[in-house]
């Protein structure tokens, strides 16, 4: 009797199944048909660094402390500086990162005081490995100024340079630059 | 159902042949090779072979500061990045006396019990896939992209968050974050309702686990095993309310204990602890209070001479993580005692003399990430 | 026109072309349906998994099988070292073979059919058996010993199931009365009502109130023969033999190339033959089920008529197919015990059973 009691509801079980099966398989597809359909990237996403640009001044925080280098887990930044003539401070020169190495764990933008860094919203990188070993983020930084049309900023003659059509030297303290959605995020670049 | 065991007749060395389960799986278990000797059908002896994905945690452990360790927590058992990290960053404030606000602390439970449904979700799927199911491991993963959206709102990763901070979280949460979590509760609700007709109650499934596998309470103790396979066999010991960490004595949860030892009772196991995670993140959405969410760190942090321990419960068991510092940056010593290491340690008792597709299902509902074991 | 035809297929010319006709007709189907039931599997599993399915290639994936076919068309036939090559060559013509020979008896239409036998259900059993032996010889030859467990795994499989099988078709023959495909078909004529798979409780072919059907277990003898239709051509909840693979491959893991694409085919071809069976035998075949308003035989309507029930055929066969690709993306497998103790200590004394109880209900009316 324990048979057929159990082969009875055994078939109602399987009955249950495919009924919720078969709900699902009338329903939409849940999938994003990429490439011909993207996501929105969340504010926050974590890509690879770059370098921000500060409207004010028109070039980038970074002062080549060498914080951020140590605070790496990885080991993956290696910076240069110079310190351009008549300026207080050091400007980098040269950021190179080893994205092969990076782990984004956020903690170089932690430890950056200048606030020079911050996470890119590239998600859909491809490109071989010797890119990404090397990845210029000063060249990036002048990719993206240009792009908007401004000139970027050169610390090796810092002079020629004017600042940028924003109010220059307003309150320079009060200014934070503006978050990555201020530069155009370039669509196909190595 | 009787279910086939392998009775020893005769001359122990009958003729055995030795193949091997993995290295490489079609499963989602990793790089575990598993040595089988078999007779037949029927396993005579299992012998878990691990190291293949060896990649020297604790030995990072000791080049690098407490903060640069950080990332390193979370990639040691990739489906519980929230909940290893909480251990790690939950020992060295234990041991530098770092003060935590209580909102990083609500902060910490949402996004640890979030991660502890994500990861039971995989693992259910990757079980049932195991069985030749491959349609619940899809839909497992529909109701993981809602949670893994969710955090990447705040965290910015969808798997290895480096999100906790000694001292708290990193960033602050929004108010979408805690609405995107109260909405979730009831959603997950409804899907649990759909699994339990879909596969719980499925006469197929039900034969592939009731009865196979049995590990008894003192197989457990011997081994040290832990997490579901505990409470699978009627042991009610969970970190969260055995050794109290973080606030989760200030809510309000149940501990699901089955005491039939089979691999359904750690199914149901896994499947009321998907609930108990939702009790918790409702009520804490509804405590959240305002205020700070880090706390205050010395620049250099150095921990005092001498050993502090602490343990959390992840959704394979606990993890211990005991840090040894002779009061430099780096640590001289983190040791991690992993759940799944000595989870898998009994395999090799409890498989023997099973057929090998039950076996297979055993080690399934063992919940194993391989790189939890060799770390 | 159709009447010069009729006369031009009377002659000994006529005959032979139109076999060929036949033939030719029933290998394109059988090698469409199995590269198109592919795309159907395909495009069912990522529904049932509220994913689309291939979509890349062609519209909406349709130039997918092709593709799969050219990638395996291009790969080397090659037979292991130390295997019986004419034993290893022959497993896979073995189990392509089968099914287009049973397809020879199925009426597609009215009179659609390329012969007309006596004995076809026989005919079609008889052959839809060999594909066991081809496994058994495909596993064998492949000196593999975790080929040949799979292959006695499958063999002991199909036997289980063949048992119940060959009892619920013998209750069915027990009501039908006869083994010609068409004739069953026939019978099942003048309304849905009279299909084989209702006619068993309630049997208005008499005329009048009718009288209790032959086999008041219909429905049940249907789900009999459909699970063992479904353990018979190896799918998913019975597919141990070939899922294997997870641990050790299946019986054809020696088999490379268009080797492997063979036993493919012949699994969708199984699958198609034994829908059209199940179509046949219970659901009224190319039978409309309208009902008295087209009649039992289709064909008095014309060329229109037959077309209609070629259609409901296809209609019909077609929705046993999803039904099967439905079953696998919604259950696990079953263990390998659990499959024979279906069998054995279940299905079979079922079937047993509804034979008994057919045989009775039968015979009761003549005694009174």
């Amino acid at each position: 009797m324990n048979l057929v009691t159990e082969t009875f509801s055994g078939f109602l079980s399987l009955l249950t199944g495919l009924t919720i099966t078969i709900k699902q398989f009338f329903s939409p597809t849940i999938t994003t048909h990429y490439p011909h359909q993207t996501l929105t990237i969340a504010k926050k996403f974590r890509g690879h660094i770059e370098l921000k640009w500060n409207e004010e001044t028109g070039k980038p925080n970074c002062t080549a402390c060498n914080l951020c280098a140590k605070a790496c887990p990885s080991d993956c930044i290696v910076l240069d500086g110079i310190k351009p003539a008549g300026e207080k401070g050091k400007t980098v020169t040269s950021y190179k990162l080893d994205y092969t190495l990076c782990s984004l764990c956020s903690l170089c933008i932690e430890a950056c005081p200048f606030d020079a860094i911050q996470h890119s919203n590239r998600y859909n990188l491809a490109s071989l490995p010797n890119q990404w070993a090397n990845m210029d983020l000063v060249q990036r930084y002048k990719d993206q100024v240009t792009r908007v049309g401004k000139t970027p900023y050169d610390p090796y003659a810092p002079a020629a340079v004017a600042a940028p059509a924003a109010s220059p030297a307003a309150e320079p303290a009060a200014a934070i630059p503006s978050p990555s959605s201020s530069l155009p995020a370039p669509s196909s670049q190595p | 159902m009787n279910i086939p065991k392998l009775i020893p007749v005769g001359d122990p060395s009958a003729e055995t042949f030795t193949i091997n389960l993995g290295p490489q799986h079609p499963a989602t278990h990793g790089v575990l090779r598993v040595k089988l000797e078999m007779d037949g059908e029927f396993i005579v002896n299992a012998q878990p072979v691990p190291g293949y994905i060896h990649r020297m945690h604790e030995k990072m452990g000791e080049n690098r500061t407490y903060a640069q360790y950080l990332p390193n927590t979370s990639r040691i058992d990739y489906l519980s990045a929230m909940t290893y990290t909480h251990a790690f960053v939950g020992a060295v404030e234990k041991a530098a006396k770092i003060e935590v606000p209580l909102r990083a602390e609500y902060i910490r439970v949402i996004t640890s019990e979030l991660n502890r449904i994500s990861s039971h979700l995989v693992g259910w799927g990757a079980w049932i896939m195991d069985l030749g199911g491959f349609t619940p491991i899809l839909y497992a993963f529909d109701d993981r992209e809602k949670i893994l959206d969710l955090l990447e709102a705040i965290t910015g990763s969808r798997l290895t968050y480096c999100y906790y901070r000694f001292g708290g979280v990193c960033d602050d949460v929004d108010q979408d974050f805690i609405d995107g979590s109260k909405a979730f509760v009831p959603y997950m609700r409804k899907r649990m309702k759909m699994y339990k007709k879909l596969v719980t109650g499925n006469i197929i499934f039900r034969k592939r686990v009731e009865g196979i596998g049995p590990i008894s309470a003192e197989m457990c103790r011997k081994y040290g095993a832990c997490g579901p396979v505990l409470r699978g066999s009627g042991v009610n010991y969970d970190v969260r309310k055995a050794e109290p960490y973080s606030i989760y004595n200030q809510f309000d949860f149940d501990i699901p204990v089955y005491n039939e030892c089979d691999s359904l009772a750690r199914y149901l196991v896994r499947m009321d602890e998907i609930e108990q995670s939702l009790r918790i993140i409702e009520q804490a959405c509804a405590k959240i209070p305002e205020g700070p969410f880090q706390g205050k760190v010395p620049r250099v942090l150095k921990l005092p001479v001498g050993d502090t321990c602490f343990a959390t419960e992840c959704g394979r068991g606990r993890l211990l993580i005991r840090i040894t510092s002779d009061g430099k940056e780096e640590a001289y010593r983190i040791r991690l005692r992993t759940p799944c290491f000595t989870n898998l340690s009994l395999f090799e008792e409890a498989s023997q003399g099973m057929m090998l597709a039950d076996a297979i299902s055993l080690m399934a509902s063992l919940d194993l990430v391989i790189p939890d074991i060799d770390r | 026109m159709i009447e010069s035809l009729t006369h031009f297929f009377a002659t000994p010319w006529g005959v032979l072309s139109r076999s060929l006709i036949y033939l030719l007709g029933i290998c394109g189907f059988v090698a469409a349906n199995a590269a198109y039931l592919v795309w159907v599997e395909r495009k069912g599993a990522g529904r049932f998994q509220r994913r689309p399915g291939p979509t890349e290639s062609g519209w909406a994936g349709l130039l997918q099988p092709p593709a799969d076919g050219i990638k395996l068309l291009s790969k080397q036939l090659m037979a292991p070292p130390g295997s019986d090559k004419i034993l290893f060559w022959a497993a896979p013509l073995m189990v392509i073979a089968p099914p287009l020979v049973c397809l020879a008896a199925i009426p597609f239409g009215d009179n659609v059919l390329a012969r007309d036998l006596n004995i076809g259900l026989l005919m079609v059993f008889s052959f839809g058996s060999i594909n066991v032996m081809a496994l058994m010889l495909g596993g064998w030859a492949s000196r593999n010993k975790y080929a040949i467990i799979s292959a006695a795994r499958v063999v002991s499989q199909n036997v289980a199931y063949e048992i119940p099988m060959l009892l619920v078709v013998i209750t069915m023959i027990m009501v039908t009365g006869t083994l010609n495909l068409q004739e069953i078909i026939v019978q099942q004529g003048g309304g849905f009502w009279n299909w084989n798979i209702l006619r068993g409780i309630w049997d208005f072919s008499g005329g009048g109130w009718g009288h209790i059907g032959g086999n008041i277990f219909a429905p049940i003898t249907f789900l009999i023969f459909y699970i063992c239709m479904l353990a018979e051509t190896n799918r998913a909840p019975f597919d141990m033999a070939e899922a294997e693979s997870e641990l050790v491959a299946g019986a054809f893991t020696e088999y490379g190339g268009m080797g492997f694409g063979v036993f493919f085919m012949a699994e969708y071809a199984n699958i198609v033959v034994g829908c059209a069976l199940a179509t046949l035998l219970f659901l009224g075949g190319w039978q409309s089920g309208l009902g008295p308003w087209v009649g039992t035989h289709l064909s008095s309507l014309g060329i229109w008529g037959t077309l209609i029930g070629v259609l409901c055929f296809f209609f019909k066969m077609y929705f046993l197919i999803f039904s099967v690709v439905w079953v696998r993306w919604t259950f696990p497998r079953t263990q390998f015990y659990g499959l024979l103790n279906l069998s054995w200590k279940i299905l079979i004394p079922l079937s047993l059973l509804t034979l008994l109880l057919t045989s009775v209900t039968l015979k009761l009316p003549r005694l009174f």
